[in-house]
């Protein structure tokens, strides 16, 4: 079921340089949401911009009906949104798109969070937490420098005791100096890779090389995918990725909105 | 927040085109509204006037390589390369759901030749439920068919008057902004028989990626659709209706009531939301509950009176 609800801004935080942490009040569309659904969310109520933009969830309350999208200022949707104050509503599609596909307990699960690729992996994470789940988890938190690592805090936050936390920064100023791919090739090295579960988020060279490696290695990955989504529901066709179901497949298109935005980092051609 | 549309007896919004009885005259635009289950949870489809399919092929197209849509000041581009499921998943899936609700059922049809629109429009003859054919000889993202037999009149009554001849349902052939008269494109609609007329379809525009250096759609061109193409809609209804018979259904940029209200009084009998649906999926259903709202506050009866309000009176 996707609900359409004029949601109460309850908090705008500043996370950091252009980046922010939006709560909203939509009771109807958290109690429907898991781990990759993503709000659609209609900036004002002017025409300009025109279309929606799409946010990723990043965790609920679930008792107080209220979702974060967690979003880096690149144009002028997110530049209204910013601005956007205790009080304020905005108009929200959600929850929609597909889940993740949740670890099983005896499952490990490897989170790979590439820069405010974080927030679809965070929400599985602690979700997971909520749970109770009890596989193994890593959280893989990455970026191109420590102060792009927006969420460190709530990162900081989750409990060392069940999940294995490791940062990387392409610059060395937090954490394993290099790409977020080389920090996973060390973790994967460690693990029984056919207990493992990949599930990443991040920038499109990121995800592009994950789509390789689990080619490669044929390892269970799961990638959620950002494209530019006129409608969000599955109805202009505007928002579709290469697809390749396996080897002997031809190449379809998939519409992120509706058939993603996770996808099996195998089934998807990301050039 | 599934809008409802207030019941009053007094206030007619009804109309007929081709013996199709139409509760309202707000209906969704081809490529805009899937096969209309897609909105069923946001949108209460008994309240629409009529449901347009995303356009048929007689076999399933998978359509242009992303990129295919880009934002525009005050619209957006669009070259999807006509990707759907084709006409038999169509009625084998598609109608059995359309069938239940009290909405009237369009479906819009393409092909690359003349026999294919021809097929399409044969198969769709055996689709019960169904209340309407639109014909697309617009879309400017196909190499054949399409916008090629709709950019030229000879093309356009061949293509319109074949359908005509095959198909059970009255016809809407659907035109193209994108000519040097759209006048004379939709007079060979008439000569051909056609029932109505719908337009406009989008116009060709693109965007360049000055960072890539290269055009952004991987089709290079695609249609430009939402407000900024409204006043050009709005033009070309109102030219059409002065030298043509058919009932026109009017479409290109509306966004809210008083957008409607003025494709009315150029000359419309029905209007078709487009790009609108993104933006709010209730478009439509808000539009029917304003339309009441005008003629009731305006003391007009029907929404009939409103067909070319504005146009000159005759001399
Ligand atoms: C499923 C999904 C989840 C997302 N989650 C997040 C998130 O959690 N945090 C975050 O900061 N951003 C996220 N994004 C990206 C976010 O939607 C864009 O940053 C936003 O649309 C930019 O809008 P703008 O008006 O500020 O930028 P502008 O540059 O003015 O406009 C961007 C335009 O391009 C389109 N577009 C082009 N490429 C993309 C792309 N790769 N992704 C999205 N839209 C694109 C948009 O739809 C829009 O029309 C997500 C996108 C998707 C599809
Ligand atoms: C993404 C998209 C897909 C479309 N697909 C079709 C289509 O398949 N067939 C068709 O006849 N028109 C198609 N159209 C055109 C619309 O039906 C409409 O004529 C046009 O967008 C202008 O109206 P608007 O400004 O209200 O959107 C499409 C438009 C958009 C934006
Ligand atoms: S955004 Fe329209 S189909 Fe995905």
């Amino acid at each position: 079921m996707v609900y359409q609800t004029d949601s109460p801004v309850l908090e705008n935080l500043r996370l950091g340089e252009d980046c922010y942490k939006l709560i909203l009040k939509a009771p109807k569309i958290v109690d429907h949401s898991w781990a990759g659904n993503f709000v659609h969310i209609q900036v004002n109520p002017f025409f300009y911009p025109l279309l929606r933009r799409a946010f990723s969830i990043n965790e609920v309350d679930r008792k107080k009906g209220s979702l974060e999208v967690v979003f880096k200022v690149i144009g002028t949707g997110t530049g209204h949104l910013s601005r956007k104050k205790k009080g304020d509503t905005v108009n929200l599609l959600g929850p929609l798109g597909k889940t993740f596909s949740y670890p099983d307990n005896e499952d490990i699960s490897i989170m790979v969070a590439g820069g405010l690729g974080i927030v679809p992996v965070y929400f599985l994470t602690r979700d997971l937490l909520r749970k109770k789940h009890k596989g193994k988890t890593y959280f893989l938190y990455g970026a191109k420098e420590k102060d792009q690592l927006y969420c460190l805090s709530d990162v900081k936050k989750l409990p060392k005791s069940k999940v294995e936390i490791l940062y990387s920064t392409d610059d060395g100023s937090y954490g394993f100096k290099g790409y977020l791919d080389a920090l996973l090739k060390q973790v994967l090295e460690k693990e029984d890779k056919n207990k493992v579960k990949i599930y990443a988020c991040g920038p499109e060279g990121l995800l592009a090389k994950l789509s390789g490696l689990a080619k490669e290695e044929n390892l269970f990955c799961q990638l959620s995918l950002e494209v530019g989504m006129p409608c969000g529901m599955g109805t202009c066709m505007g928002c579709v990725v290469k697809y390749k179901k396996d080897y002997s497949s031809p190449v379809t298109f998939k519409r992120v909105c509706c058939e993603g935005p996770v996808f099996n980092a195998q089934e998807v051609i990301l050039d | 927040m599934m809008v409802r549309v207030a019941q009053n007896k007094k206030i007619d919004l009804a109309i007929e085109i081709a013996g199709v009885k139409f509760e309202n005259p707000v209906m969704v635009a081809s490529g805009t509204f899937g096969y209309g289950k897609e909105y069923a949870d946001l949108v209460d489809l008994n309240q629409i006037g009529a449901v347009i399919s995303k356009t048929l092929t007689i076999v399933p197209r998978d359509g242009h390589p992303p990129l295919r849509t880009f934002e525009t000041p005050s619209g957006m581009l669009n070259a999807i390369g006509l990707h759907n499921i084709g006409v038999d998943n169509f009625i084998s899936e598609k109608m059995k759901f359309l069938r239940t609700k009290k909405t009237k059922v369009i479906a819009n049809i393409a092909g690359s030749t003349i026999e294919e629109y021809v097929q399409v429009a044969e198969k769709l003859n055996s689709a019960e439920g169904l209340h309407m054919l639109e014909i697309n000889i617009s879309s400017p993202n196909v190499k054949k068919g399409c916008m090629e037999f709709g950019s030229r009149a000879d093309l356009t009554y061949e293509c319109v008057k074949a359908i005509k001849e095959v198909s059970r349902y009255p016809v809407m052939p659907k035109l193209s902004p994108n000519v040097t008269d759209i006048v004379e494109i939709a007079l060979a609609c008439q000569e051909a028989g056609a029932d109505c007329i719908s337009l406009i379809n989008t116009l060709v525009g693109m965007a360049i990626d000055w960072k890539k250096k290269k055009p952004v759609l991987s089709n290079i061109t695609g249609g430009l659709s939402g407000p900024a193409i409204k006043p050009v809609a709005l033009a070309m209804v109102w030219k059409v209706f002065q030298k043509v018979k058919l009932p026109l259904i009017g479409v290109g940029g509306i966004m809210n009531t008083t957008d409607a209200l003025e494709f009315f009084m150029a000359g419309a009998t029905a209007i078709q939301v487009g790009t609108a649906n993104y933006v709010d999926p209730q478009t439509s259903v808000k539009i029917v509950e304003g339309l009441k709202k005008y003629c009731q506050e305006n003391k007009i009866s029907s929404i009939k009176e409103l067909i070319g309000m504005a146009q000159p009176s005759p001399t």
